[in-house]
């Protein structure tokens, strides 16, 4: 690592950790008597960012620190937002981001030590289909979606988890050249999951699984077959879904002409619209917008919301950022050394930056809206740890395991893979 | 490997595209949507803001106030100086009727939702009150009151506008309310602005875009001579001549001039529906107008795939299912003045602040260009024949050259037909054109035209020119 860049990274934590500062203070001095609880809050997370960054750079050096700059930069407009709209939930968000931030670590502690992760496609895809299943069988329901199960007074989406072990359980299979009988089980075991989302109502999930899952076929196979007969496949699906499940056809209306209903079925979108147009270039400042009108500000809307109050111009650059964690992303992908850990960063990265579509294109009025969280943003503690998870396998690919006998090192540097493809 | 990391490169460039897809659309929606999407109806913080803010002043083109906020028994009341001359236009913000007109279209402004935070902090801390912006209107107070007066008790709509640059100088729609005492409102009805939203059938002053058509389309229209024998049968419908007069041997500056249905039923069957509703569509026909400064309903020209011949020989004269609103014939006729031009009618001239400094001016735009200016020209020509000669007369005004063409549309059923005019002033060098719509009245050339007149002079008494 030369001086300039290890200068440059240090700048960028610099002005991420001013920015939140700034916004904090901002919010204190904003009601009187001064909220001495927004400074703890400016204080506390930029301690948390200055401690993470630093055990990053020790212990992990070759990780790329700039996504954890970037996630930092994201939550740290996570925490602002939701601070402003509610101080309780925001303290529980950074409660969410510490739990999140420790599995990260842990993951890449255990990476170290892990290997042969590839061979128990079996075990994911059972765990998945149980956990997956688990809502079904002691689930409640929320915003009109079962997929929740409660756990020690604590909401879990479990549909969050099974991401990560829905690409590992892929990339298991995917990692050789594999004949169209041996991608049966595979196949199998996505038709399964993304099922499950349906009868769960849980659709932008559901959208998110299957383009992860064509994205990682393509990128495995370059079959474009696949890719053709998975999207006609889905297209066929969706649209009997749209002439079968009233909710559906309510979602696609609201989205092709939200205005027609703009008070019930079209009122979120309106809202979010409106949201964003009266905001301006700059936006109306911190605290002096009424973001609290958009419904589900806190999750689902808050790409709204920050548009309403921080601008236009900060909600493209948080666009660019969401581009930038996943074009990093797949760049470990390039620099992986086989090919089971590059389909790993491929579907993480892949399932972050989908995700991210889906909920922003969703609150912008460029696709339908399906209720996904916007990762290391919107708050909840499952999309929280779920997403820090992802990043943490992504950023595991180029951890070399500790070599532990002479097999190991054969099977990792010996030329098996190349000759597979 | 090398496969992976291709088509890994690859996967990327889709998500490139598709994030670029992501930010292009939300620059257009703010850029193209974001005036009117923060003036929403449905937008609550102007409820909440109007609470908190003083709300910014509407005055007219000469800095006539027409919307002030005055403090009565120490609160802030809106009060409309001009009450129900300029009642349309200006709007009101009711707790129960909610907002309308320039009140709800600019509410941002008004309100100073835009105000950047500078002069937030400027307002809250030297001034100690939030004040909007002021809008100043494209209006002319005098002009409105000549239109409002010209058209007196009855019902109907007129619209005023400089050809040249789309600056809507009157707008009224009768009957009116007053804005100062909307309890006392009897009729919802009242509330509702013709001149944007009612739709009606054009009659006769559709036979401009008809005659655009044919000027358009049919080569050898200037010399061709036609017999009116005061009906036309069209298969089994019979189509007739007001009065059922019969105008004789006429060419077509002639049958503009008496308005002649039976020769201009003929050249929209010469035409063919597919020229005409082309032409219409041209004319900017079946088309919503959502502008930041008002929205026009669509006017409509049948679209369906086979026209029958009748219903196309009804369309030519602007009858049939042809519908338009008063405002969209202003711009048509505006289009005509200015070499086939139509400019963008605006009401919003410039946006101050509460000190009165200049911080937004809204400039003429061309909005589309819907003739030729040789066509327009003799449009124009033809137009002068019928005030000087034709059905118009009671629109000439001494020592002008006035451009015209009255409308006398069915209205259905037994109702009296509605009396339109169209104009423009001086011919040769537009200043003003009006559109004039006055409901079941009987003949435009009586009824409507006079009502133009009185604008149009007023406007060139003003020194418009």
């Amino acid at each position: 690592m030369t001086y300039r860049a290890r200068g440059r990274a240090w700048d960028v934590l610099t002005a991420i950790i001013i920015f939140n500062l700034a916004g904090f203070i901002l919010l204190a001095f904003k009601s009187s008597p001064i909220d001495d609880q927004a400074l703890h809050m400016a204080i506390f997370t930029s301690a948390v960012y200055v401690i993470s960054y630093i055990i990053m750079i020790s212990f992990f050096k070759q990780c790329d620190k700039y996504i954890t700059l970037l996630i930092f930069a994201l939550s740290s407009i996570g925490f602002i937002m939701l601070y402003r709209l509610d101080a309780q939930t925001a303290i529980r968000q950074v409660q969410w981001f510490m739990l999140g931030i420790s599995a990260f670590f842990v993951i890449l502690i255990l990476s170290r030590y892990m290997r042969g992760l590839d061979r128990y496609f079996y075990i994911y895809a059972v765990v998945s289909v149980a956990l997956l299943l688990l809502p079904m069988l002691i689930g409640t329901i929320r915003g009109g979606a079962k997929n929740w199960i409660e756990v020690g007074g604590y909401t879990v989406q479990p549909s969050e988890f099974v991401k990560l072990l829905f690409i590992l359980a892929t990339a298991s299979i995917l990692k050789e050249k594999r004949s169209m009988k041996e991608l049966l089980p595979l196949m199998a075991f996505a038709a399964i999951c993304m099922g499950i989302l349906v009868l769960e109502n849980d659709l932008g999930t559901m959208v998110i699984y299957f383009a992860v899952f064509v994205i990682m076929l393509y990128v495995a196979t370059s079959n474009i077959i696949y890719v053709l007969g998975s999207l006609i496949t889905a297209g066929a699906v969706g649209y009997v879904a749209y002439l079968t499940l009233g909710h559906v056809r309510t979602r696609v209306e609201a989205w092709l002409n939200p205005w027609a209903d703009a008070t019930d079925r079209g009122y979120q979108i309106v809202q979010s619209l409106i949201a964003i147009g009266s905001g301006g270039w700059l936006g109306s400042g911190l605290g002096l917008g009424q973001p609290y009108i958009i419904p589900a500000a806190k999750t689902d809307f808050i790409f709204a919301a920050i548009a309403e109050e921080f601008g236009i111009l900060i909600a493209v650059a948080i666009i660019a950022m969401y581009f930038i964690l996943i074009y990093r992303g797949m760049k470990m992908a390039l620099s992986a050394n086989d090919p089971f850990n590059a389909l790993i960063a491929i579907g993480a990265a892949a399932t972050l930056g989908f995700q991210t579509f889906v909920i922003i294109g969703g609150v912008i009025k460029l696709i339908p809206l399906t209720g996904v969280t916007l990762p290391f943003v919107s708050y909840g503690g499952s999309s929280m740890v779920a997403s820090f998870m992802l990043v943490g396998i992504m950023q595991s690919t180029v951890i070399q395991p500790k070599p532990s006998g002479e097999v190991y090192e054969k099977e990792i540097i010996g030329e098996r893979y190349s000759e597979s493809y | 490997m090398n496969r992976i990391k291709r088509n890994t490169k690859q996967v990327l460039a889709v998500f490139a595209a598709v994030f670029m897809l992501l930010i292009g659309y939300l620059l257009y929606t703010y850029f193209f949507q974001g005036n009117r999407l923060a003036n929403s109806y449905y937008n609550k913080r102007i409820t909440q803001k109007s609470q908190e803010v003083v709300w910014g002043d509407i005055k007219d083109r000469n800095g006539e106030m027409l919307a002030v906020s005055r403090q009565k028994d120490g609160q802030w009341v809106r009060d409309y100086p001009y009450g129900k001359v300029t009642a349309h236009v200006v709007g009101y913000v009711d707790p129960k009727l909610g907002r309308a007109g320039i009140e709800n279209s600019q509410a941002t402004y008004l309100l100073g939702l835009n105000n950047g935070v500078l002069e937030q902090a400027v307002q809250r801390f030297v001034f100690h009150e939030l004040h909007g912006n002021n809008v100043i209107l494209t209006l002319d107070y005098r002009l409105q009151k000549a239109a409002y007066d010209a058209l007196g008790n009855r019902r109907g709509a007129v619209v005023a506008m400089d050809p040249r640059t789309g600056e809507v100088l009157a707008m009224v729609s009768k009957p009116d309310f007053d804005p100062n005492n909307l309890a006392a409102l009897s009729d919802k009805d009242a509330l509702y602005n013709k001149a944007l939203q009612g739709t009606y059938p054009p009659g006769s002053v559709f036979k401009v875009v008809t005659l655009a058509s044919a000027l358009e389309n049919i080569q050898d229209i200037d010399s061709q001579t036609f017999t009116c024998n005061g009906y036309i049968n069209v298969g089994d419908y019979k189509l007739s001549c007001s009065g059922n007069k019969a105008h004789g041997q006429l060419d077509i500056t002639e049958a503009l001039g008496v308005s002649c249905n039976t020769t201009f039923a003929s050249i929209g069957l010469q035409l063919g529906d597919k020229l005409l509703s082309q032409t219409a569509e041209t004319f900017l026909f079946n088309r919503t107008f959502a502008w930041d400064d008002m929205t026009v309903y669509a006017s409509n020209f049948p679209k369906e795939e086979q026209i029958t011949d009748d219903e196309l020989a009804k369309d030519a004269i602007g009858q049939g299912k042809v519908t338009v609103t008063p405002m969209h014939m202003a711009m048509i006729t505006s289009a005509i003045a200015n070499d086939g031009d139509m400019m963008q009618p605006r009401l919003v001239k410039a946006v101050e602040n509460s000190r009165g400094r200049i911080i937004r001016r809204f400039n003429p735009k061309r909005y589309a260009h819907v003739t030729d200016k040789p066509i327009a020209d003799e449009i124009t020509d033809m137009m002068v024949s019928v005030v000087t000669d034709g059905t118009g007369k009671s629109a000439r005004i001494s020592g002008v050259d006035v451009a015209g063409k009255t409308g006398t549309a069915q209205a259905g059923g037994q109702q009296e037909d509605h009396a339109w005019f169209i104009s423009f002033a001086p011919a040769d060098n537009p200043s003003i054109a009006v559109a004039v719509i006055v409901e079941n009245a009987g003949t435009g050339g009586v009824q409507a035209a006079p009502v133009a007149r009185k604008v149009m002079k007023q406007a060139l008494i003003l020194g418009y020119e």
